[in-house]
């Protein structure tokens, strides 16, 4: 069949396709949606509502025989979903319409950029869904930009993030707090970031038409500058083996697994990674990454939108940073230990 | 825009809309669901509809966002064993049907727009909420990977 004969069969099939007897009922069906209360999580209230009180009757007694608040906050600490404490902190908020971004901070390392940001409902709304829609929201670029209205040239640029010399994919972070969502943002760079070298991470976010949001990059959005003042230290460390785990770098904020394993453009992939890792130092203490230490250790590591070199790398975040990495001497991945080179 | 407004044009705009989203998402039930997504945010924020002139592609817009959730929650969701092992080839060797399926979303939703559901190239910029210009490029380029020659 000639190309436009098949056009018009599928077009004509797609014409002929029976609507859903449901669509007689739409109007009645959303209207009645209306009328029910916003959707929340009881399970959610429970559980906050449990919290406070283990923390009112915690609190207290470590008031009276444990030294106070102060070491109840550091005992919560270690079991919350907290980042490690080098990111830069921003608190900038950027109103989207329907929703209010806001980035929380920013860590740079030698070698890539994370980004961690929530999303709220401006109406106060929320479900599970809501949260998906603002990962499209946000086009990076690194490096000069044009004016606040035209920051990128013909506003396709910011697409092709690899021209901009990096690549990388959004992380839905902590799930949901009731009303707001939580991201990290991480992109690697393939040209090294460089404390006060004029490089400027930029954050785009589309404005909202008629209070809907924009699906694509639209002039008359918001700009974020952030210039890169303050890089994190990072050891770089290759896996000389016959597996596809290639090299580990190691920052106070995350390690990166480089694997040789490729995909093909355009598909997506998932990969389940749960390797041992041990750090070594000179003066004989090890650092183990286990689950208490990073985030989402009860869920899979998923790759998705990998990069132009078609290669995955999966990346752990940490709640809690490693020691100095200047007296790291060795790693041990999976019982085999690798000495960490000279870092240039 | 009054309720009654919103109503009637969702009435005159569901078979459209609902045909696009069964196209986008391969799916009865899933296009049945996120039209009722669509039109219940539509209804929320049509008070915010400057132009009800634009009723359609405003509405469109909407439908389209809810899409790329949907299709966002199914990148999440689906298993390691479901996944596709290749989903790019030479678009050319393929059906038609599957050569749509496989362009990337900023072609798809043009082609989608333009030659399944009749939306003329203003109304396309509109919905996707970009310049003419850009769009009439990635027709052009959709219709280069796709062979079909519709001038």
């Amino acid at each position: 069949m000639e190309r436009k004969e098949e056009y018009l069969h599928m077009r004509q099939e797609e014409a002929d396709r029976p609507l859903p007897p449901e669509l007689n009922h739409l109007e009645a069906r959303v209207r009645a949606r209306a009328r029910q209360p916003v959707r929340r999580r009881p399970a959610r209230k429970l559980a906050f509502t449990v919290a406070l009180c283990a923390i009112l009757v915690l609190g207290t007694a470590m008031t009276w025989g444990l030294g106070g608040f102060g070491q109840l906050i550091r005992l919560m600490g270690q079991d919350a979903e907290q980042l490690s404490p080098y990111y830069q902190t921003i608190g900038q908020s950027v109103d989207c319409g329907e929703y209010q971004v806001t980035v929380d901070g920013i860590a740079f390392t030698t070698r890539s950029y994370t980004v961690l940001y929530h999303v709220t409902a401006t109406d106060g709304e929320w479900d599970e869904t809501q949260a998906w829609a603002h990962l499209g929201f946000s086009h990076i670029i690194l490096g000069p930009s044009g004016s606040p209205q035209t920051p990128f040239e013909s506003f396709i640029a910011p697409q092709s993030l690899e021209e901009n010399g990096q690549n990388g994919w959004g992380e839905w972070l902590y799930g949901e707090d009731p009303g707001s969502a939580y991201y990290l943002l991480t992109m690697s760079t393939t040209r090294p970031l460089e404390a006060g070298s004029g490089q400027t991470l930029q954050l785009y976010f589309n404005r909202a038409v008629d209070g809907v949001s924009a699906t694509d990059v639209t002039p008359g959005g918001t700009l974020l500058s952030f210039p890169v003042e303050h890089v994190l230290q990072e050891v770089t460390i290759p896996l000389n083996n016959d597996g596809p785990c290639q090299r580990l770098s190691i920052s106070p904020v995350s390690i990166v697994l480089d694997t040789s394993l490729n995909v093909e453009e355009w598909s997506e992939v998932a990969l389940e990674f749960r390797p041992e890792l041990t750090l070594l130092y000179s003066d004989g203490t090890e650092w183990v990454l286990d689950d208490e230490k990073q985030f989402g250790a009860d869920r899979m590591s998923m790759a998705r939108d990998v990069g132009d070199d078609g290669l995955i790398s999966p990346k752990w975040h940490l709640r809690q940073a490693p020691p100095d990495l200047s007296g790291l001497t060795a790693v041990r991945l999976d019982g085999v230990t690798y000495q960490v080179p000279p870092q240039t | 825009m009054t309720q009654e407004d919103y109503w009637a044009g969702v009435e005159r705009l569901k078979a459209r809309l609902w045909r696009l989203a069964r196209l986008r998402l391969d799916s009865d039930a899933d296009a049945t669901d996120i039209l009722d997504e669509a039109v219940f945010r539509g209804w929320q924020s049509c008070g915010q509809l400057r132009h009800p002139e634009y009723f359609d592609t405003w509405l469109t817009r909407i439908l389209i966002n809810e899409c790329s959730r949907e299709l966002r929650r199914r990148g999440r969701e689906q298993p390691t064993d479901q996944l596709p092992e290749t989903s790019w080839e030479e678009p050319d060797y393929l059906p038609l049907r599957e050569a749509v399926a496989r362009l990337p979303d900023k072609l798809r939703w043009v082609i989608l727009l333009r030659y399944f559901s009749d939306y003329t190239l203003e109304e396309t910029a509109r919905a996707l909420n970009l310049p003419r210009s850009t769009v009439h490029a990635r027709q052009k380029k959709a219709l280069e990977l796709l062979k079909l020659d519709l001038t």
